[in-house]
């Protein structure tokens, strides 16, 4: 009669009779197969079968070629290290030169494009005028210089040219300090006299661009004095020994897209 | 070792002399790569089994269309020998019947059952070196082995 137990048991009949339950499961069987004859039988049942399957397994006997294939196969193994580099190489990638070939060609594109892209990029450009780092260079560039088209009074006709320096560079100033360093203290009406005497030659005006240079830059101290002198007092009108006729301002640039240094 | 495994998981002598070369090759070519994680003779097993289980289904996929129930084969060409209904006397011829019909039984069973119920009753592997060369669960191995051995006893059982 099969109880519950011999249910519960053989489930592991199986592995009791390859003995790969734990021991003491192999116990527990055991003592289950003393005392159920159902249980013993099945035991022998799954014996008998693991003893056929032996049985007929001993009646094959290995084939005389079985010997000759470990031959053959040494044999083939050393004619394949035997190959040549060359032949190796075709035949491991002989079936992939079209993935090759495509590969190549996405490589020599990419190397182009990455060529294109540098000569874009670090090439020189054009120069444009309207350039946003054009107008930024003229923005911080220096401001330029005033000139004064003066004569003397009562001599309308000889107008001359005068370079004034704006006061937009403070090295300009610096130098002409330098070579007059006692310009700040004389009055307007001594400034206005001693540029006359500057620029006046045997009655006639000289262009600052014809004097010597420490001479024209004793003549730009003497304007920047005047200069000073007026911003910082009233003006006294025209009483000087000048007539400034026209005000330029002329400034210079030169402009490109990259911006000047 | 490895031609008697292929033939008792092939069932064909022919079949297994091929499987052995196709196996002697794998193992000579990948044997530098062979880690140590396993016993070498695990690692073999496991190449032999792999080797058939792709044979064996080339073979189930070439030829399903030729394949004929047992019933059918029976009655073109005859009663299988552990059939036949007349006595035997002499012993030898009695087991080689038993043999034959051992044979049949085994060829009959899912490929899986038959290697598990092969490398246990045959070659005499432990569960942990059956659930190694096959890549499974040793629980695993358990379940294929009850079912073999449930489909051998019947297909075995005495008329």
């Amino acid at each position: 009669v099969t109880t519950a137990g011999c249910a519960l048991i053989r489930a592991d009949l199986g592995a009791f009779i390859d003995r790969e339950l734990p021991g003491v499961q192999m116990l527990r069987v055991a003592d289950h197969l003393a005392s159920c004859d159902r249980c013993a039988s099945e035991v022998d049942s799954l014996r008998s079968i693991g003893q056929m399957l032996r049985t007929a397994a001993e009646r094959n006997q290995t084939p005389p070629a079985v010997a000759l294939i470990a031959d053959d196969v040494v044999e083939l193994v050393r004619a394949e290290n035997a190959q040549s580099w060359r032949a190796l190489l075709t035949r491991g990638f002989g079936d992939w030169r079209w993935t090759l070939a495509g590969a190549g060609s996405v490589a020599a594109t990419s190397v182009l494009a990455l060529f294109v892209s540098a000569v874009l990029v670090l090439g020189p450009a054009p120069e444009r005028d309207d350039s946003l780092a054009a107008l930024i260079s003229n923005l911080t560039s220096p401001s330029g210089m005033l000139f004064l088209e003066a004569s003397p009074p009562g001599a309308a006709k000889d107008a001359m040219l005068v370079g004034v320096d704006n006061g937009g560079t403070s090295r300009e100033i610096a130098r002409n300090e330098q070579v007059m360093p006692a310009v700040l203290r004389i009055t307007e009406q001594q400034f206005v006299e001693q540029l006359t005497d500057a620029v006046a030659r045997e009655g006639r005006l000289v262009e600052l661009g014809s004097m010597p240079e420490s001479k024209r830059r004793y003549t730009e101290a003497l304007l920047d004095g005047i200069n000073r002198i007026r911003s910082s007092e009233p003006a006294r009108g025209s009483t000087g020994s000048l007539n400034v006729t026209k005000i330029r301002f002329v400034t210079t640039t030169g402009v490109t897209a990259k911006g000047l240094n | 070792m490895v031609y008697q495994l292929s033939l008792h998981l092939l069932g064909d002598p022919q079949e297994a002399l091929d499987l052995c070369q196709e196996v002697f090759l794998r193992v000579f070519r990948t044997l530098p790569r062979f880690r140590g994680q396993s016993t070498l003779r695990t690692w073999i097993y496991r190449i032999v089994l792999n080797q058939a289980s792709n044979r064996h289904r080339w073979w189930r996929r070439r030829h399903r269309s030729q394949q004929v129930p047992l019933e059918t084969h029976a009655a073109v060409h005859g009663e299988l020998t552990e059939s036949r209904n007349f006595a035997q006397p002499d012993r030898v011829l009695e087991q080689r019947e038993t043999a034959d019909r051992v044979w049949v039984a085994l060829n009959r069973l899912p490929f899986d059952q038959r290697a598990v119920v092969v490398l246990r009753e045959i070659d005499g592997l432990s569960y942990e070196e059956i659930a190694a060369s096959l890549g499974v669960a040793v629980g695993t191995v358990k379940s294929r082995l009850a079912r073999a051995r449930q489909n051998l006893r019947s297909d075995l059982r005495p008329e």
